[in-house]
């Protein structure tokens, strides 16, 4: 190496130094001491500039301790319930990206239209109010809102659209949450006020429903649940043996059917039922293993396919065993009188009050964009082809959109799992300070609550390297089969 | 490209020396003393005060300007911890009740050398604040002010419906039935309740605590080496709260609250409520006329202790502040102790109403604190004098760190959630407590070296009241149980 090379690389770094000790400052050093603090007994009440104590390694007591510990083991179970909502955010995204994807853009006696009624309402909106009918005037209001969108839409096109739906994205957390903490309101928010018209509506209807009549409905749902699963244990194997589904992802899929039967099982009142469906399906699945296949394929291959619709399916089956609870008992609550929900003031409401915001979130987020790119790479003579054969609009979406999209939804699905299992600090800490009773505390909030409250900074950082270790293997996963199943 | 790289560094080079040289302790030719508290207002008042009372006691430069300049470093009790921590702590840092925890951590002076000399020991403040300043006979903190959280009326509300002034003291069932009366009255017209007797309990930890000892029981035992917050009184107060919220809705349900605009100011919607007559009485202390004064038309307000069975009992409180350890202007932090004890700050503290005077001296028989307004009732004097005679410090034992999760309200959200009986939740509270104390004393040699000779007094009581024996005053810790034995006859001195 010459001179005029060695100055050219001192140059180089000269130029990347601030770069570099910024990162060795703030993140690798820190990363490192961090790692290293969880498995020694740091806590600060202890071991500080002021104390002569020092800080010891206890090597994997605080994993040890960790794993029995009720609290981390709750709030990891809340982390993973809140994450049941991520099937949902990602099919609301889709759906927002197909309807983005079309130009809404009118003519001009659309426009003219929509100008006219909407002048019309303006008009009748302050009517009412000087007439004293505010209630109505507000939803009327409401409604001109909506047709101001409408007509912005006309003629500004799916620019419009979809500027209005990332807004979730760019607005401050912090607002958008005392936002819904407002819409959630028990006694005054809008949800329960439009919740509590309807339920009163249908509280006498549901009253003279007969305890055999829900207690058959509320059964019928568990068995749907159950058949959804034993469906798809038969669907999966069938996709083994025609060679269009690997071992692997076999394994995977039935593994997570398998947790979905017990889940259903658990809480519901068909026990016995299920676990009889899991011992027939494993029995089945056995013989077919035994008796091996004509066709092969690699390990891996339809994984994707395996961990999404096995995924979805463990949610549906779960929802259906919930409302099948609910429809259970619903004659006898609807003679008392159905009251909506208490939301995040509720023990049992608080976590899917915060999933339905979280839904709201994921549906003007960047997966609508990523959606929305993957949609405008879709050849279009995928979709000419399937016109000329008669496809109907859901075979065009099962058998086209879908799988052209499915490197994407895999990409999305990781993503939303490791910001599921990072997440949930902001919300706690802004509606629920974790409550009621510990019900929306989830690991990040365990975390900052171990570290910066008490000050146990090794077991804190023994949490935070548990919950790294989960991800990690999340994005392995993602590394591994992220990118390489397109057209599967 | 390299020049404009050269030119980058030397502009940030220039700014950082700039940013160094802009520093107080740099420009100010007087030391600068940082105190950390909240971001009240009124401390920028105090801060004043302060230099006048160093100029007036002259402690001054050389040009006549005080000796020390004090700035106001704004932070919560967790930050502070975590800058005391690391070597950046304020020179003075209020902790409020979690004084042992900072004493334990090794950042809080010991003051008892200059306490007494300063005139800012133990004799100079509220007897029942012994337990939150004092340990193993040292003291490491003083106060900013005190507080003893109590139940306030709105008279004008009561008025409203036609109910009389509520009695000073009163038990549970007197309460009870007065508080029905009132709600009956309040929601006449509505079929739901919307008029509340008072503001939530749901986590009103001290006034679940001040019951359970009306009936001779504390969260902790004698030496606070175990908790018992699963006893009869407890769970019996705890059952009155769940009826009292749920079933005769004399205070508002979580989803009350949730459902209640949260804007209105200091003091929050709570205060805003009790203005408006949505609430008859609110739990709070002498403070909240900081904000009731600034009402175009003043409201009438009462004070009444909780309602009790037997033992009368308040829980005294205090913003206390301690000496940083760290701290590089020590003698300074010693004068603003003394500011602190002294006349010029505590009469600041009574014409301003921010709680109790540290010191009670300059209020009794003071008629400018005891009837400054006639609007404002008995609230100056019943304070006062609970404060000063039957007050004990809320109970914190030196062995479990209260900067954690608080047990006793989460335990009571489970039980209003029905995720637990009374019972049960009062076992999980105490099992969660008594294992935080055993993970304190397995990590901490010294606390457990003292634990262990506390648990063998303990052990020496326990036989004492079995074998219905005066107790050993020296062997008890807990002030609770120092005032209430003594109370009963039961204390050998």
């Amino acid at each position: 190496m010459n001179r005029k090379e060695i100055r050219e690389i001192a140059t180089g770094l000269g130029f990347l130094l601030p770069n570099i000790l910024g990162f060795l400052a703030f993140t690798a050093v820190p990363l490192v001491i961090s790692l290293v603090m969880a498995f020694t007994d740091w806590n600060l009440e202890m071991h500080n500039m002021f104390k002569d104590n020092t800080v010891q390694f206890i090597w994997f007591d605080n994993f040890i301790k960790l794993f029995a510990d009720p609290d981390f083991i709750r709030y990891l179970s809340n982390t993973l319930f809140m994450m049941m909502g991520i099937p949902f955010g990602i099919a609301g995204s889709l759906f927002a990206a197909m309807l983005l994807n079309n130009d809404f853009k009118g003519g001009s006696k659309r426009i003219w239209g929509i100008c006219l009624a909407s002048v019309v309402l303006i008009i009748s909106i302050s009517a009412l109010m000087l007439a004293g009918m505010h209630a109505t005037a507000t939803m009327m209001l409401i409604t001109a809102v909506l047709g101001v969108i409408l007509l912005i839409g006309c003629a500004g096109g799916q620019t419009v659209y979809r500027t209005l739906f990332y807004f979730p994205h760019f607005t401050a957390g912090v607002s958008t949450y005392i936002l819904w903490k407002k819409l959630y309101s028990p006694e005054n928010g809008p949800i329960n006020n439009a919740l509590r018209k309807v339920l009163d509506s249908v509280s006498p209807f549901l009253a003279q429903m007969s305890d055999t009549t829900a207690h058959a409905i509320a059964n019928i749902m568990l068995i749907v649940a159950i058949a959804l699963i034993g469906y798809s244990f038969w669907r999966k194997i069938k996709h083994w043996l025609d060679g269009d589904c690997g071992s692997f992802s076999l394994a995977i899929s039935l593994a997570i059917l398998s947790i979905a039967l017990i889940l259903t099982s658990c809480w519901s009142r068909l026990t016995v039922p299920a676990l009889a469906v899991l011992a027939v399906a494993f029995i089945c699945t056995l013989v077919v293993l035994i008796r091996g296949r004509k066709y092969r394929c690699v390990l891996d291959y339809g994984l994707s396919d395996a961990v999404i619709i096995s995924g979805t399916i463990l949610v549906f089956s779960l929802i259906l065993a919930g409302l099948s609870n609910v429809i259970w008992d619903l004659p006898a609550q609807a003679t008392a009188g159905l009251t909506p929900p208490k939301w995040h003031a509720d023990y049992n409401w608080a976590k899917p009050a915060l999933m339905l915001m979280g839904f709201w979130g994921a549906i003007g987020s960047n997966n609508t964009l990523l959606y929305l790119a993957g949609l405008s790479g879709v050849s279009q003579e995928l979709y000419e082809a399937a016109d000329i054969d008669g496809a109907s609009p859901w075979q065009r979406f099962w058998s086209i959109t879908w799988p052209q999209l499915s490197n994407i939804t895999f990409f999305i699905l990781i993503m939303a799992v490791i910001g599921g299992l990072q997440g949930g600090f902001e919300m706690a800490k802004a509606m629920t300070n974790g409550g009621p009773a510990g019900a929306t505390t989830t690991l990040s909030y365990y975390i900052y609550i171990e570290g910066f409250s008490t000050g146990r900074l090794g077991y804190a950082s023994a949490v935070s390297w548990t919950l790294f270790a989960m991800v990690f293997l999340v994005t392995l996963f993602n590394w591994k089969f992220g990118n390489r199943y397109t057209n599967e | 490209m390299k020049k404009t790289f050269a030119l980058i560094i030397l502009v940030l080079s220039v700014a950082s020396v700039y940013t160094w040289l802009s520093q107080p302790a740099i420009q100010e030719d007087v030391p600068i003393m940082y105190w950390k508290s909240d971001s009240n207002p009124q401390r920028f008042e105090q801060i004043e005060l302060f230099h006048d009372w160093l100029r007036k006691k002259g402690h001054v430069t050389k040009d006549g300007k005080p000796a020390v300049e004090l700035r106001l470093d704004h932070s919560n009790t967790h930050t502070s911890m975590i800058h005391a921590v690391s070597g950046v702590g304020g020179d003075i840092i209020d902790v409020f009740e979690v004084t042992r925890f900072f004493r334990s951590m090794g950042v809080a002076d010991d003051l008892t050398p200059i306490a007494a000399a300063g005139k800012f020991d133990m004799s100079h403040t509220y007897p029942g604040l012994s337990g939150l300043l004092v340990f193993n006979g040292r003291q490491y903190a003083y106060l900013c002010n005190g507080n003893v959280f109590n139940m306030w009326f709105n008279l004008d509300t009561l008025k409203k419906y036609g109910m009389e002034a509520p009695p000073e003291e009163w038990t549970p069932e007197t309460f009870e039935k007065y508080a029905k009366e009132y709600v009956k009255r309040a929601n006449a017209d509505n079929p739901k309740p919307q008029n509340f007797f008072g503001e939530s309990i749901a986590n009103k930890e001290p006034f679940l605590l001040c019951m359970s000892r009306s009936m001779g029981h504390d969260f902790y035992n004698e030496t606070m080496t175990r908790s018992n917050i699963n006893n009869p009184a407890t769970e019996k107060a705890l059952e009155l709260f769940y009826k009292w919220t749920y079933e005769d809705r004399l205070f508002p349900t979580a989803a009350d609250v949730a459902s209640a605009n949260e804007a209105g100011g200091y003091g929050g919607a709570t205060f805003s409520q009790f203005i408006n007559g949505k609430l008859a009485m609110i739990i709070t202390g002498r403070f909240a006329l900081i904000r009731f004064r600034e009402l175009k038309d003043p409201i009438n307000v009462w004070a009444t202790q909780y309602p009790m069975w037997d033992f009368k009992n308040m829980i005294v409180a205090a913003r206390s502040t301690i000496v940083y350890k760290g701290s590089k202007n020590k003698e300074f932090t010693r004068l603003f102790m003394e500011f602190l004890a002294d006349k010029d700050y505590n009469e600041y503290i009574i014409e301003g109403a921010d709680g109790l005077p540290p010191n009670p001296s300059y209020a009794i028989g003071n008629p400018k604190y005891l009837t400054p307004r006639p609007n404002e009732g008995n609230v100056h004097s019943a304070e006062l004098k609970w404060a000063l005679e039957t007050s004990f410090c809320p109970s914190i034992s030196p062995y479990f760190n209260i900067l954690g999760s608080n047990w006793t309200i989460y335990v009571m959200g489970k039980y209003f959630n029905g995720r637990a009986t009374a019972k049960e939740a009062l076992q999980e509270a105490e099992m969660r407590y008594n294992t935080g104390i055993d993970d304190a004393i397995k990590a901490n040699d010294e606390l457990r070296k003292q634990w262990e000779a506390d648990i063998a007094s303990q052990k020496i009581i326990d036989k004492c009241k079995e074998q219905g024996e005066k107790i050993p005053a020296k062997l008890i810790i807990n002030p609770f149980y120092l005032g209430y034995y003594r109370a009963k006859g039961l204390l050998e001195e």
